[in-house]
């Protein structure tokens, strides 16, 4: 129950904290990776049933923030905490630089499948270059920002007692 | 084991399924849902950022606060005998426009917003601001800082409402030279550098004839068409101009007068049928509907929270300044001239 609900607040503060910081033009205007973190962190850190719902509720989140259509971010995330699940059995991503690369990766990925979802529905203006721009720019967010993310909610769980043996 | 996890990945598939299909109308209850929810906690957070920059600022400007409010005094000694020379302005126009059976200007209302949060995917350059339905904001409404135009709501919930802001490539706006009075298009053009110099304008007005002239420095204002922008709104100033060999029209990158980049408050224009409807919407939150009341008598009391004023606009004027924009303070429509 205490896990649910630290997830729940995760998700919470998480789209908050999102919504309130600016993008940043030189990376190409891509968003702070503070939801795709949290999911990542689920998808790698916690049971396989967990990272599913987390997802769907981090894009409901996100979607609703937004002008995107519902659906867009649930799948995107879907998309990369799948990857992170993929990959967690060969990983330890309690290390700094798999954290970084999986941040890297997985939010490339998340901003490909986001920009080609709302290229098809016509939904954006923005040309390939921009869109390439995007990913790039949100690899670099992800890979500062995962390591960090990763380790604060690892320490808030060691300190509430949730953190789950590596599966 | 195995059917249980196909049982789980069928099942998100399918909500994922519906979700990408929902109805507009049902899409934008459940998204003005899930804001109206967060709303409060966006309000904290917003509330303690505001907090900790006004500390910075206090911290950096420590040293030249009696230079600044030396400044600052004269600016509102300045502001005052600017407010009663406009105030006294206005009633001549206002008589004018009587005998010359010019038809009356409509109110409208400024209701100020703070704004709480921003898009969080990044895909559109948009704001959220604190008030909705509920406070007098509803969609397609223009929305100003105290420097100039900012943009237009383009959908209200009860509790918030977003902002696109002019710098979204996808925001268009109709305006026109202040000087000269000639018309183009201004859209949202982040990233480009026309000038090669690291400091991007971020909008770009188009389809400006090819034979007006078009200075830099020039003031752009909306221009009143379109329904949305009323007219001699400031946008911004004129920092370069390009046209293209045989061409119909030229282009001018426009430099925004409103900053962009910390966005704090916001006034949205209301329509009197805005502010009626968030008066109803609160009678009927409050349970305490007043049954015999006029519906139309609410129109210029309505006691929305926060700044209210009426603004209006006038047209370039040949001198230089190219719009103005008198608030009328107090719900009472007190003159701030008199006021003064």
């Amino acid at each position: 129950m205490m896990a649910f609900l630290l997830m729940v607040f995760w998700l919470l503060v998480g789209g908050t904290v999102q919504a309130l910081i600016p993008t940043w033009g030189h990376l190409g205007e891509p968003a702070f990776p503070v939801l795709l973190g949290v999911v990542l962190y689920v998808a790698t850190h916690k049971k396989a049933r967990h990272f599913m719902w987390v997802a769907l509720t981090a894009g409901v989140l996100a979607d609703a923030m937004s002008l995107v259509p519902f659906g867009v971010s649930s799948l995107s995330f879907l998309a990369s905490a799948t990857v992170a699940m993929v990959l967690r059995e060969d990983f330890y991503p309690d290390r700094a630089v798999v954290a970084m690369a999986l941040g890297a990766l997985c939010c490339a990925a998340s901003t490909l499948v986001m920009g080609m979802l709302l290229q098809t529905w016509g939904l954006t203006t923005l040309g390939a270059q921009a869109v390439l721009t995007r990913m790039g720019g949100s690899a670099v967010l992800g890979a500062v920002i995962m390591p960090l993310l990763f380790a604060l909610l690892r320490s808030m769980e060691r300190y509430l007692g949730t953190l789950e043996a590596r599966i | 084991m195995k059917e249980k996890k196909w049982i789980a990945i069928c099942i998100v598939a399918l909500v994922v399924l519906v979700m990408l299909n929902l109805p507009d109308a049902t899409s934008a209850r459940v998204k003005g849902a899930v804001r109206d929810g967060l709303s409060p906690l966006q309000l904290v957070a917003s509330g303690g950022m505001r907090e900790v920059r006004e500390i910075i600022r206090y911290i950096r400007g420590l040293g030249d606060l009696a230079q600044e409010n030396r400044a600052l005094t004269e600016e509102v000694a300045h502001l005052r005998g600017e407010v009663r020379r406009l105030a006294e302005a206005e009633r001549d126009n206002e008589n004018l426009r009587k005998q010359m059976g010019f038809r009356q200007r409509s109110a409208r209302r400024l209701v100020s917003c703070e704004v709480v949060g921003r898009d969080s995917t990044g895909w559109w350059q948009t704001a959220r601001l604190d008030k909705g339905v509920e406070g007098g904001v509803a969609a397609d409404r223009a929305v100003l800082t105290a420097d100039g135009l900012m943009g237009r709501t383009v959908s209200a919930s009860g509790r918030t409402a977003d902002v696109l802001l002019l710098t979204d490539p996808s925001c268009k706006v109709s305006v026109q030279l202040a000087q000269t009075a000639v018309f183009g298009v201004l859209q949202g053009a982040t990233g480009e550098d026309p000038a090669g110099e690291g400091k991007a304008p971020l909008c770009r007005m188009d389809y400006i004839p090819r034979l007006e002239s078009v200075r830099i420095g020039d003031e752009v204002v909306t221009s009143g068409l379109g329904g949305i922008f009323p007219r001699g709104l400031l946008v911004g100033h004129v920092v370069a101009v390009e046209s293209e060999e045989g061409g119909l029209y030229q282009s001018a990158w426009v430099e925004l007068s409103a900053e962009m980049g910390l966005l704090e408050y916001a006034f949205v224009i209301a329509t009197d049928e805005d502010l009626q409807r968030a008066h109803e919407l609160r009678l009927a939150g409050e349970g305490t509907a007043d049954e015999s009341g006029d519906a139309s008598d609410v129109g210029g009391d309505v006691d929305v929270e926060g700044t209210e004023g009426e603004v209006s606009q006038a047209g370039p004027q040949p001198g230089g300044a190219g719009c103005w924009l008198a608030l009328r303070a107090g719900p009472s429509g007190e003159d701030a001239g008199g006021a003064a």
